[in-house]
């Protein structure tokens, strides 16, 4: 499932990163980081500002989806996720 | 264990998923059962499995900032989120969380981050801990609440009315009315608030939420459970910021990030589902030991990384990580007895 996130992310990035042009300095090499790993310090390596909101966007996305998707999991196995809120 | 090892880009290497999710996971059980605290977790956990503090704190920032999003979700739909007062201290905490960050960059270039923000944990746990076992010694003795939590309101909607016309501080024009709330509070309390607790999330890399929702609660006389509501809000707000400022830097482990994501939603929608199944202040008690044990873990991080001593570096990651999946287990496995119990008796 993350796999398929990451492929989301990716997707999302590249559509964000077309056009744009311009590389930036960098404070990270890429090195020998291949696949996602390169690509992330490749997008922030040119576009700081921009990777940096993806990413914030990206995490709560996440965040939000697994939860609808594990309330969901759970509700099926009966277990009710609106819990008594106990603190005081 | 290759099979779960990825790359981390930032930090060059590659690193053991498991740890990650299990620190992930144990964060939200303990979030979600106790409503509060548990990003605290994150930071010295990450640090003990050997993240230079400054990624520890913006990766920690990461992982509450997605874990709360659903959790706010929640209370908004339950109308626990008051919208005023969660923008305006979530706000004011983006200037907080600015001037945490800097100070964590200063101790950086001086080589002394691991060592300050490491110590400051330890008051903060050791704190936690002292108010933990304060907060059980307060309630032993007094009947268990049967309304689901609601005289935490009553006792709240109290002081709501004494902070409307109690404490100096608190009625310096300019005032704003808090409508969810039902109080209305000087702008200027809300600055300071948010601006402490925003400095303290930016510094430690925690959401605030253990200081927010005693604050609004006590401080302020707001109805416990929309402080709960809210404080989720102020540290989306906060967090999203301090995720992206760190991020901006460098400092942010995004694929970490998205591991532990994967253990806190899980866990924490365990954790909430407990609520339901159990009770006992006697795991109050046992999260101030935890506390404890987790500022010991901490403490011995602390000795390991001082000039001329070595070999107990790896006794931190496992004296944290332990106590919090510990804690964990207790809570699941009692909820799961419960649950059996409940079957039977049908």
């Amino acid at each position: 499932m993350l796999n398929g996130l990451y492929g989301w992310f990716c997707g999302l990035l590249l559509i964000a990163q077309g056009g744009a042009g311009g590389a930036g300095a960098s404070p990270v090499e890429a090195g020998e980081a291949g696949g996602f790993s390169g690509f992330l310090l490749s997008f922030y390596g040119q576009h700081r500002f921009l990777y940096a909101l993806a990413m914030v966007a990206f995490l709560l996305a996440v965040g939000v989806l697994l939860g609808v998707l594990t309330e969901a999991a759970l509700s099926l196995v009966g277990l009710r996720t609106e819990g008594v809120n106990r603190v005081e | 264990m290759e099979a779960f090892e990825v790359f981390l880009p930032f930090l060059g290497q590659p690193f053991n998923v498991l740890p990650l999710i299990a620190v992930g996971f144990a964060v939200g059980v303990l979030a979600g059962f106790f409503g509060m605290g548990g990003g605290w977790v994150v930071t010295p956990a990450l640090f003990s499995l050997g993240f230079p503090m400054d990624f520890a704190i913006g990766t920690g920032l990461a992982n509450v900032t997605a874990q709360s999003a659903v959790a706010t979700v929640k209370h908004r739909r339950m109308g626990n989120v008051d919208p005023v007062l969660g923008s305006v201290v979530g706000l004011l905490m983006m200037g907080g969380v600015e001037a945490g960050k800097r100070v964590v960059n200063r101790l950086v270039s001086l080589g002394l981050a691991g060592t300050v923000v490491g110590w400051a944990y330890v008051t903060l746990l050791l704190a936690l801990a002292l108010y933990m076992v304060r907060d059980y010694v307060a309630g032993r003795g007094k009947a268990p609440a049967s309304d689901g939590g609601r005289g935490g309101h009553e006792r709240a909607d109290r002081r709501g009315a004494l902070a409307a016309s109690g404490p100096w501080f608190l009625r310096v024009p300019p005032i704003i009315e808090l409508r969810r709330c039902g109080i209305r509070v000087s702008l200027w309390a809300l600055a300071a608030l948010g601006l402490g607790i925003g400095f303290l999330a930016g510094l430690l890399g925690c959401g605030g939420g253990f200081a927010l929702v005693p604050a609004f609660i006590y401080l302020l006389g707001v109805p416990t459970f929309v402080a709960v509501g809210t404080s989720l809000l102020c540290v989306i707000i906060s967090g999203a910021y301090g995720t992206f400022t760190y991020g901006f830097q460098g400092d942010v482990e995004l694929i970490a990030a998205l591991w532990m994501v994967a253990g806190s939603v899980v866990g924490a929608q365990l954790g909430v589902a407990a609520t339901r199944y159990v009770r006992g202040a006697g795991l109050r008690l046992l999260y101030a030991v935890m506390l404890l044990v987790a500022s010991g873990g901490l403490v011995l991080k602390q000795l390991a990384v001082l000039p001329d001593s070595g070999g107990e570096s790896r006794l931190a990651p496992v004296v944290i990580l332990g106590g919090a999946l510990l804690m964990c287990l207790i809570i699941i496995g009692r909820m799961a007895a419960s649950v059996l119990a409940r079957g039977r008796q049908r």
